[in-house]
C-alpha cells in the first residue's frame, strides 16, 4: 500500500505548483481468470497489479499521470519530467486529512485455485448433461481483490475494497449441420460464497438451454416492426440507447442528444431510468466510487421526464453539477470519468403475455449479446443473441441473431409497455475509461416500432 | 529493463522455484512509455503521460506449466507466497504440454540467432514529441475544422505516443532477448450541425512524428467528411449492390483475424474450419502479414513467445493458405510456431496474434472514383459501427449499423444512415468485384489491419 505521507508529499507539490486540485489513486488488486471446456483447464493466470495514478486539473485541463507501484521516487520523477508546473511557492499548501475512510467487506470466503477450477468443471458437467446435443460448455471463472487508497487536496483520505467473482458460461449446441450458441454470466461483488447463494449448474443449464432453443434458427426479417426485449441483461437495450448519453462526459459542451433537457419530457412515461452504484453485493457495484464519492442511487429519468446525469467530478466543472458518484475507470491507466454502474428500467405493470399477444408481426428477444452507442448523434446498435419471430401475438419459431438500431430519444418515446417481471444481469461495459462491470436490468419491454436488421433476404 | 535491485530479487525467486522444482523458468518484462496530448474549444484539455510496467514468470513443475503476473517485482518476504501461486497455477495445468511449448520454456534452448537479436535490439530510436511542442499543431488542426459553419464540436482531438519494449530473462536473471515497436497517432471526431441535424465522422491517421500525420489536412477531411453525412436518411429494406470503404473493410477483417487462428480451425469454432486451400475469398485478393510493412503500426520481430515473427500468406489468390498458430497450438497439431504468440493484453496469458496484415488486390487495384463508376447505382458504405458484438467468427456472419453515401450513376450523393447492413464476411469477399488503391488502417486499440475499399456484391440492408 503507499505511504500516506508520499501521497501527501505529492499533493503539496501539486498545490504549491500551481496545481487547482491533486489527486493519488493507488490500487493493489489480485486477480484469477481460469477458463475451462469441458473437463480441460485451458488458461490459468493469476498475479496482482499495484500501481499508482496522479491526477491535476490546471487551468481548465486534466492532466494524468501513472506507473505501476507506489514507490514515493518513481513518482515524483514521472511527475517532475512531465509536469511543467508554476514557479513553486513557499508554505504549506496541503493535504489536511479528515482522517482515512475504510469501506468494503473485510470478511468473505477465499478459495484456492482448485476450489474455483471444480466449480467452472461442475458448470461445463451440469450444461452437458442438459442434452447429448450439447457439444460443448466453456466456462470462464474471473475474480478480484481490489484494495483502492484515494487521498485527495480537499482532504479526502479514504480507502475500499471491492471484491468481485463472475462465472462467464458459453454453450453450444449442434444438431447435423445446424449450430446454436449461449452464454450466461451470473456474477457479485461478493467471495467465493457467492456460489452458495446461487445455484451454479442451474446457469450453466439455462445457457446449454439457450443453445439448443437456437438450433435450426430460421433468418431473422428485416425492417420496422414491434419488439419485446425480455427482462434480465436485455436492460443493456437502455444501457446504450440512452444510458451513455446520460454520463456527464457526454452532456458536457452539449454533445449529448440529452444535453439541455433537464426537466423535459424525453421518454413515455412507463419509462423510469435509474443507475444505483449502491446495491448491496451487486456486480456493479463500488462501496466509493473512483473519485472517492460514496455511490448512489441516481434516478436519471422518472417517468419519463429528465431528471438528472451521471456525474464526476471533471465534467462537473464543465457543467456545473455535482459529482454523482458516478466515477469510474478499469484500473491506474485510467483517468476516472462518468460511467454507468448499475443501470435499470423499474418495474412497470405489464405483463410480458399481453406483450406477445399484443404483436402481429414482430421480434422477441429473450437474450443479448453487446451493442453502442453515438452520444453525440444517440445512434445505437445492439446485437440479439436468442431471438425469436412473433406473429398473430404468439412466438412460433427461433430466429437468428439481428441487429437492432436507433436513436435513443425515437426509441424512447416508442416504450409502450413496462412488464413487473424485474430481473438485474451483469456484464462489462468498455468505454474512455476502460473495462467496467457493470449491472443491466429491466423488466419485459415492448417497443412499439424500431429497425430490426436481420438477415432474411 | 529490470532494475538493479529487481535482478537481485528475481535472483533469489529463481533460487526459491529451482528449490521447489521448477524447471524452463522464464521472465517476460513489458515496458510501456506513453505520452497523450489532447485539445478542446482551443484549449488543452488533457494530457497523460505514463511508464508501466508487467513481468509474467513461468515455469515448468513435474511437466505442467505454472504462470504468474505482476506490476512490481515483489518484496523478498513475499517471495514464498509467490512459490506456492506458481505451484496451484502449475498444478490445475495438462501435464506435458506439448513438446514445442516445452522447448519455450528451456533454459538452454536459445540459439546463437536469437541470442543476437537481444544484442542488436533498438534502444532509444523512439522519438518523443514534448506536449508543448504538439499542442499548437492540434490547437491548429481545431481551428481548420471549426472553419465550417456547420462544425458544433470537435471531439478527441488527440495525439498518441506510445513505445512498448519486450525483455525476456531465463531463470538465472540472463537477458536472453529484446524486442520494441511504437506508433504515433492522431485522431478526432468532429460533430457537425445543421438544422436539427447532427452527424459526426471519425479520424485517425499515423506517422513516425506529428508531422507526418499532417494535422490540418485530416482536421478539413474530416470535417468535410461529417458536414456531407448531415441530413442523411435510411433506406427502404433490401438487397444493394455495395462498395465498402477502406476503414470499414480493415475494421471488419481485423474482428475475423481469429478465423484464421490454428486453434480455432482445429476444433471448429472458425468458420474456415476444413477448408483449407479452398477458395475464401476472390482470386485477385491476398491476405498477409507482414512484420515489417513500414505503414503498419507494429515493428516487432519476435512475438511475446520470443519466437521470430515472419512474413506470411493467410490467403493467397483467394485460397486458404496458411493458420496462424503460437507454440502451444502448434505443438498441438505437431506443427512448429508460425510466431504468432502474442498476449492480447499485458495481464492475459500468450494468445494468437498478429503483426500487421494487408488485404492486398493485386493488380487489378483502381482509385475509389473507378469502383464508384463501376458500380454505378448502388451504396458507399463509409462507417459501420457495433462491430465488437455484430460479427460472428463461427459462422462468418455480420448485422451492423451503418451510414455512408447513395450511389447514382458512379458519383456519390446524398446521405444515408440508420441502416444496419447483414451478409457473410468470406461470402462478401468472394463476391468482390475490384479494389481500391486506397489504404486505410485500425485504429490503435485493435491489432493492425490494412485495407483499401472493396467493390463487395450485395448485401441486405435493413431501413425503412
Amino acid at each position: 500500500m503507499i505511504k500516506e505521507t508520499t501521497a501527501e508529499k505529492i499533493l503539496d507539490y501539486i498545490l504549491s505548483h500551481g496545481g487547482d486540485f491533486g489527486e493519488v489513486f493507488y490500487e493493489d488488486t489480485s486477480f484469477t481468470k481460469l477458463r475451462m471446456t469441458g473437463k480441460e483447464i485451458e488458461t490459468v493466470s493469476a498475479g496482482n497489479e499495484t500501481g499508482t495514478g496522479i491526477r491535476i486539473f490546471q487551468n481548465g485541463a486534466s492532466l494524468y499521470f501513472y506507473t505501476e507501484g507506489g514507490e514515493e521516487e518513481t513518482l515524483f520523477r514521472l511527475l517532475k519530467e512531465n509536469w511543467k508546473g508554476g514557479k513553486p511557492q513557499v508554505g504549506t499548501f496541503g493535504f489536511a486529512s479528515q482522517g482515512r475512510k475504510y469501506y468494503g467487506d473485510q470478511d468473505l470466503r477465499q478459495a484456492g485455485l482448485p476450489e474455483k477450477a471444480a466449480l467452472a468443471e461442475r458448470c461445463n458437467l451440469a450444461g452437458l448433461s442438459v442434452s447429448d446435443r450439447i457439444s460443448r460448455m466453456s466456462t470462464l471463472y474471473t475474480d478480484m481483490d481490489q484494495q483502492v487508497f484515494i487521498a485527495n487536496t480537499e482532504g479526502l483520505c479514504a480507502q475500499d475494497r471491492r471484491n468481485k467473482t463472475r462465472l462467464y458460461i458459453a454453450a453450444t449446441a449442434k444438431d447435423g449441420g445446424s449450430t446454436g450458441n449461449s452464454y450466461i454470466g451470473p456474477g457479485a461483488m461478493r467471495g467465493f460464497e457467492y456460489y452458495e447463494m446461487i445455484r451454479p449448474e442451474d446457469w450453466a443449464k439455462k445457457a446449454a438451454e439457450g443453445a439448443l432453443n437456437m438450433l435450426h434458427a430460421a433468418p431473422c426479417p428485416t425492417g420496422r416492426m414491434p419488439v419485446v426485449i425480455a427482462n434480465g441483461f436485455g436492460g443493456l437495450f437502455f444501457h446504450e440507447a440512452c444510458g451513455h448519453s446520460l454520463e456527464a462526459s457526454a452532456v458536457a459542451d452539449g454533445a449529448s442528444e440529452f444535453s439541455g433537457l433537464l426537466g423535459q419530457r424525453v421518454a413515455t412515461d412507463k419509462v423510469t431510468l435509474i443507475d444505483d452504484g449502491s446495491m448491496e453485493g451487486e456486480w456493479g457495484s463500488l462501496h466509493m466510487d473512483d473519485e472517492g464519492n460514496l455511490t448512489r442511487r441516481n434516478v436519471l429519468i422518472e417517468k419519463g421526464i429528465l431528471k438528472g446525469y451521471m456525474v464526476d467530478r471533471f465534467n462537473g466543472m464543465k457543467l456545473g453539477m455535482e459529482p454523482t458518484g458516478s466515477a469510474r475507470r478499469q484500473n491506474y491507466r485510467f483517468m476516472p470519468t462518468s460511467r454507468m454502474t448499475n443501470t435499470y428500467i423499474a418495474p412497470g405493470e405489464d405483463s410480458l403475455e399481453d406483450m406477445i399477444a399484443s404483436v402481429e408481426r414482430g421480434i422477441y428477444v429473450k437474450s443479448i449479446n453487446a451493442g453502442s452507442v453515438n452520444p453525440e448523434t444517440g445512434a445505437f446498435n445492439f446485437n440479439t443473441a436468442e431471438t425469436y419471430l412473433i406473429e398473430n401475438g404468439r412466438i412460433v419459431k427461433p430466429v437468428h441473431g439481428a441487429t437492432l438500431i436507433g436513436t435513443g430519444g425515437d426509441i424512447l418515446k416508442r416504450v409502450e409497455m413496462v412488464g413487473s417481471d424485474f430481473e438485474l444481469r451483469q456484464g462489462f461495459c468498455y468505454a474512455a475509461s476502460g473495462a467496467v462491470y457493470i449491472g443491466a436490468g429491466q423488466p419485459s419491454v415492448k417497443i412499439s416500432e424500431m429497425t430490426v436488421g436481420g438477415d432474411e433476404a | 529493463m529490470m532494475r538493479e535491485q529487481e535482478q537481485k530479487t528475481y535472483a533469489r525467486l529463481g533460487e526459491c522455484l529451482r528449490e521447489a522444482g521448477f524447471t524452463g523458468i522464464s521472465l517476460s518484462l513489458t515496458e510501456n512509455r506513453s505520452r497523450l496530448t489532447a485539445v478542446r474549444k482551443q484549449q488543452r484539455e488533457r494530457q497523460q503521460d505514463s511508464l508501466d510496467r508487467m513481468y509474467v514468470l513461468s515455469g515448468s513443475l513435474e511437466g505442467r506449466r505454472g504462470r504468474v503476473s505482476f506490476t512490481a517485482m515483489p518484496e523478498e518476504e513475499r517471495i514464498p507466497e509467490l512459490v506456492e501461486l506458481m505451484k496451484a497455477t502449475a498444478a490445475l495445468m495438462p501435464k506435458n504440454g506439448s513438446p514445442e511449448e516445452a522447448s519455450a520454456m528451456s533454459e538452454d534452448s536459445r540459439e546463437g540467432q536469437e541470442r543476437r537479436a537481444a544484442e542488436e535490439a533498438p534502444a532509444g530510436s523512439f522519438l518523443w514529441e514534448d506536449h508543448e511542442a504538439v499542442l499548437p499543431r492540434l490547437l491548429a488542426a481545431e481551428k481548420r475544422a471549426c472553419a465550417y459553419p456547420e462544425t458544433a464540436l470537435v471531439e478527441n482531438l488527440s495525439y498518441e505516443q506510445k513505445e512498448e519494449r519486450i525483455f525476456l530473462y531465463d531463470g538465472r536473471g540472463i537477458l536472453q532477448l529484446t524486442d520494441a515497436t511504437g506508433y504515433h497517432c492522431l485522431r478526432m471526431t468532429v460533430i457537425a450541425k445543421r438544422e436539427g441535424d447532427t452527424e459526426l465522422a471519425n479520424a485517425c491517421r499515423y506517422g513516425r512524428n506529428l508531422e507526418e500525420t499532417a494535422p490540418e489536412e485530416l482536421a478539413d477531411q474530416t470535417a468535410r467528411e461529417a458536414i456531407a453525412g448531415l441530413s442523411g436518411r435510411s433506406l427502404p429494406s433490401g438487397s444493394y449492390p455495395v462498395i465498402l470503404k477502406n476503414a470499414v473493410v480493415a475494421e471488419l477483417l481485423e474482428a475475423y483475424l481469429p478465423a484464421f487462428y490454428g486453434s480455432r480451425l482445429s476444433d471448429g469454432t472458425s468458420c474456415l474450419s476444413g477448408r483449407e486451400g479452398e477458395a475464401v475469398a476472390a482470386g485477385s485478393l491476398s491476405i498477409r502479414e507482414l512484420p515489417e510493412l513500414p505503414e503498419g503500426r507494429v515493428s516487432r520481430r519476435i512475438d511475446d513467445e520470443g519466437t521470430p515473427v515472419s512474413e506470411k500468406y493467410l490467403v493467397r489468390n483467394g485460397l486458404l493458405e496458411q493458420p496462424l498458430f503460437n507454440r502451444k497450438s502448434a505443438g498441438e497439431q505437431g506443427k512448429k510456431s508460425t510466431g504468432n504468440g502474442f498476449k492480447p493484453d499485458l495481464q492475459s496469458d500468450i494468445d494468437t496474434g498478429v503483426t500487421n496484415i494487408r488485404l492486398e488486390a493485386g493488380t487489378e487495384a483502381g482509385d475509389l472514383p473507378e469502383l464508384l463508376r463501376e458500380l454505378g447505382e448502388g451504396l458507399l458504405v463509409t462507417t459501420v459501427d457495433g462491430v465488437f458484438a455484430g460479427t460472428n467468427v463461427k459462422d462468418g456472419s455480420f448485422s451492423l449499423i451503418a451510414g455512408g453515401r447513395i450511389v447514382k450513376e458512379g458519383k456519390t450523393g446524398g446521405a444515408f444512415r440508420q441502416v444496419a447492413i447483414a451478409g457473410n464476411f468470406f461470402e462478401m469477399l468472394k463476391n468482390t468485384r475490384a479494389a481500391g488503391r486506397d489504404y486505410a488502417a485500425t485504429t490503435p486499440d485493435c491489432a493492425c489491419v490494412l485495407a483499401p475499399s472493396l467493390l463487395a456484391g450485395e448485401l441486405v440492408i435493413s431501413g425503412t
